[in-house]
């Protein structure tokens, strides 16, 4: 059945003796690159299935695809003719192909020949078809608006990207040809929440701004600093002098390049004057708050101590300060947390760092007052605030000095052990000392009482020495004996001492008795002369011999005169030195 | 005789004060007056006078104020008096706790250290005691030698004559060697609440480390108004005159 109705339409269709023509035309062969051109690809039938289109290469399509059903008798003879248009724009200048279509019509495949279009540059006066009454360059702007060209480091700064768009005008879409990077800068983009347009007048004209990003900047380097254009490739309608079939202004799309030029922003260092010794860099209005969450803690408990900064500015670009507490307490990492939302005016919120403290021994630390620096940009100065001593006080636990003594036997010994030493009351008693006290070892006492048994010992050898010396001392211990020994040979004359005459008598008899007994010699008949002739010779001292004849003659004298005057005293004395002094002399 | 009366009264008084004043001070103590207690306990010192319990109680009122340096100073003080009063030392590391830096102190080693060690046991003057004890001993020794008629006797005293005569002058040598080291040792406290330690004594050298208030020094040496001291962990360095106080 198929077949035969196939037979049948190609013998119609050859009883039309019409010729299949599939070709394309273009409405023009030159254009600049700012017109427009319409080609259509024309069969001269209406049946045509599989159309295939060219690239179009090298040209946007703008308009189509257009068709168009046209029949018409001449002459008797009917025809039919179908076409399908594009309108297209040049992407580029040159000899630009337009490449073949194709199509099948009655089974058969057709084709285009290629067409050639040569694209010049942009023409004054598109010789479109229609003309534009807002030129499409001239109808759009992009405008980045900087809310601070000379910012303070890290002064927040915000970027409103605005697309300005001529009354009249309008634009179907943007695509970014050029995106900025904001090296240098912390940013954040805001969402652009719907459409957000606003009546404004640029230029002196009325144009719609809508807005396109919104970006906070905190500049994080100080010095003369570039931000990136930001380029858009929009789809821009403008309005043309040709009404459609309805009377409707009919409006021309163009694909327009904006873009925002560079930025310049000059960032200013914070003053180095007045920039305290604790500043990390936080710029804008802060609060700052120390806090434990207890401060009387008993063994295995533990503080957490909160450290949080609230306010605006650039809270997530800087450090907070660390506490510094006592070496006996075991401070671990904190653990840090930010809660900041950043808006047009940029960064606000909290953020704190939360450390956990483990006292490990009884007693009281001081966790001191730390602070917070920051620069204000209302007052264009730096604050300082800072938070108050906080007290920690363990009430019971180990002390450090047992918790270095203990081992493991003290553990399991000392288990029962009730409390732990504590932080010891005053003395009540005292014996007070003077301050200065002079030394004991270079002391004169120090060395006297060194120096004095040494010193002794010499003294007791020389002692014993000169005793030895006086036990050694014949002729002295003879002397003494003999002094006796006068003594005991003049007792008698000692007893008579009274009785002169007895006394003389009893002399002269010991003063004899004493030579006879020394020389062996009985002297009481010789004459004196003879006495000192034999005491000569035995060597006796010419004074001793003197004396004793002086008190021989003494003696005789008393016994032979009475009357005369004679001392018994002294010739007693006389006689026992004299003694004496023979003895020792006589040899 | 007057004059010893009013001298002798006068020192009786000065004691009596003095005594009255450390009574006053505890009374203060017990009520929570620190403050006025160590005014009073201040008295004492002043008049010249001093003993470990003024320094100890004195290190108790300034704990009790949160004060740690003054606290610490004076309980080290009390210490140089008493190396091993076991009170002192109790508190002393309630205070010590209260400081910021670590108390890492080397131990020292060698034989210098066993030496230092082991004539410190007594002080010098004690030590010069001790010769001048040995000293009689010499003559005793020299009494038997010289007049005992035992050979044994003579012989052992003889003996011990030089025994006891060399450790007299040791214990002089002792003596002097420990005062040079008490001379020697001259400790300080930190007093400011953050000190450098520098490596020259020049406000722009760097810093070595920074101690804190209560630490411990030794001072070393002295140059304009830096000391060079040396820390418990055994580093050396220089810091501002005004930022400790020594000692003694």
């Amino acid at each position: 059945m198929k077949k035969l109705a196939f037979i049948l339409l190609f013998l119609t269709s050859q009883l039309m003796l019409a010729q299949v023509e599939f070709t394309a035309k273009l409405s023009r062969n030159k254009i600049g690159q700012n017109e427009n051109v319409r080609i259509d690809f024309t069969m001269n039938t209406t049946d045509g299935d599989n159309l295939e289109l060219p690239s179009f290469e090298g040209f946007r399509v703008v308009g189509g695809p257009y068709q168009q059903i046209s029949q018409s008798i001449v002459n008797g003879r009917r025809s039919s003719s179908k076409s399908f248009g594009f309108t297209l724009q040049p992407t580029k200048q040159g000899v630009l192909t337009i490449g073949s279509a194709s199509i099948t019509i009655n089974g058969q495949l057709y084709q285009t020949d290629p067409v050639q279009v040569t694209v010049t540059a942009p023409v004054q006066r598109p010789n479109d078809t229609s003309v534009p009454l807002i030129e499409p360059n001239e109808s759009i702007h992009l405008v980045a608006q900087v809310s601070k060209s000379n910012p303070y480091l890290n002064e927040p700064i915000t970027i409103l990207y605005k697309l300005y768009v001529k009354e009249g005008s309008g634009f179907r879409n943007y695509a970014p040809t050029e995106t900025p990077e904001y090296n240098d800068f912390w940013a954040h983009t805001i969402e652009v929440q719907g459409l957000e347009t606003k009546e404004e007048i640029f230029k002196g004209e009325r144009y719609t701004s809508v807005m396109v990003k919104k970006v906070v900047l905190y500049p994080q380097k100080a010095g003369s600093l570039t931000i990136a254009p930001l380029g858009l490739d929009v789809a821009v309608e403008y309005p043309t002098n040709k009404r459609d079939f309805f009377g409707r202004r009919v409006y021309g799309v163009a694909n327009v390049k904006v873009s925002t030029g560079s930025q310049k922003i000059s960032v200013k260092p914070l003053p180095e004057k007045g920039k305290p010794e604790d500043f990390s860099g936080a710029v804008g209005t802060f609060d700052f708050i120390v806090t434990p969450n207890r401060t009387a803690v008993r063994q295995g408990e533990t503080i957490e101590l909160s450290i949080d900064v609230t306010g605006k500015g650039n809270l997530e670009l800087f450090s907070l300060p660390k506490p510094i507490v006592p070496s006996a307490l075991e401070m671990y990492d904190p653990i840090s947390k930010k809660q900041v939302s950043v808006s047009l005016s940029g960064m606000s919120g909290k953020v704190s760092d939360k450390y956990t403290i483990i006292p490990q021994y009884q007693g009281k630390y001081i966790i001191k007052p730390m602070s917070f620096s920051y620069f204000d940009l209302t007052s264009n100065s730096y604050k300082t605030i800072t938070s108050k001593e906080i007290m920690i006080d363990m009430i019971d636990g180990p002390t450090s000095s047992e918790a270095q003594n203990t081992t493991d036997d003290d553990i399991v010994l000392n288990n029962n052990k009730e409390s732990h030493s504590q932080f010891k009351f005053i003395e009540l008693k005292t014996s007070l000392q003077p301050i200065k006290k002079k030394d004991f070892l270079s002391s004169t006492s120090f060395y006297l009482w060194y120096l004095f048994p040494l010193v002794l010992i010499p003294v007791l050898i020389l002692a014993m020495r000169k005793k030895r010396e006086r036990d050694e001392d014949v002729v002295g211990n003879k002397i003494r004996s003999t002094n006796k020994l006068a003594k005991k040979y003049l007792s008698e004359a000692k007893k008579n001492q009274s009785d002169k005459q007895k006394f003389y008598a009893s002399l002269e008899k010991a003063l004899h008795n004493f030579l006879k007994a020394k020389l062996n010699i009985e002297t009481s008949e010789m004459t004196k002369d003879k006495i000192s002739e034999i005491l000569t010779e035995r060597k006796a001292s010419p004074e001793s011999i003197k004396n004793f004849l002086s008190l021989l003659e003494s003696a005789e004298l008393v016994r032979y005169a009475p009357s005369l005057a004679s001392s018994v005293d002294q010739d007693y004395q006389k006689a026992v030195d004299t003694i004496t002094e023979l003895e020792k002399n006589i040899k | 005789m007057k004059l010893f009366k009013i001298l002798f009264l006068l020192f009786v008084s000065l004691f009596g004060y003095s005594q009255s004043s450390f009574d006053k001070a505890n009374e203060l103590y017990k009520q929570d007056k620190y403050e006025e207690a160590i005014q009073e306990y201040q008295k004492i010192l002043d008049s010249g006078m001093h003993s470990v319990e003024v320094y100890y109680n004195l290190g108790n009122c300034y704990y009790k104020l949160n004060q740690i340096a003054p606290s610490i100073y004076n309980y080290e003080k009390a210490l140089l008096l008493e190396p091993n009063n076991k009170m002192v030392k109790n508190n002393l590391k309630f205070a010590q706790n209260m400081m910021i830096d670590e108390i890492k102190e080397v131990p020292k080693v060698g034989f210098s250290n066993w030496l230092g060690q082991f004539t410190a046991v007594y002080h010098y003057d004690k030590w010069a005691k001790i010769a001048i004890g040995f000293s009689f001993l010499v003559l005793i020794s020299f009494v038997g030698y010289y007049f005992s008629r035992k050979m044994l006797v003579k012989r052992i005293s003889f003996a011990m004559l030089f025994v006891f005569f060399g450790i007299s002058v040791l214990a002089i040598f002792i003596s002097i060697f420990e005062k040079n080291k008490t001379e020697d040792y001259q400790p300080a406290i930190v007093f400011a609440e953050s000190l450098a330690v520098k490596a020259e004594p020049k406000t722009i050298a760097n810093n070595e480390v920074i101690i804190h208030e209560g630490a411990k020094v030794f001072i070393l040496d002295k140059v304009d108004n830096w000391y060079e001291v040396e820390l418990l962990d055994g580093k050396t360095g220089w810091v501002q005159e005004s930022g400790i106080k020594s000692l003694k």
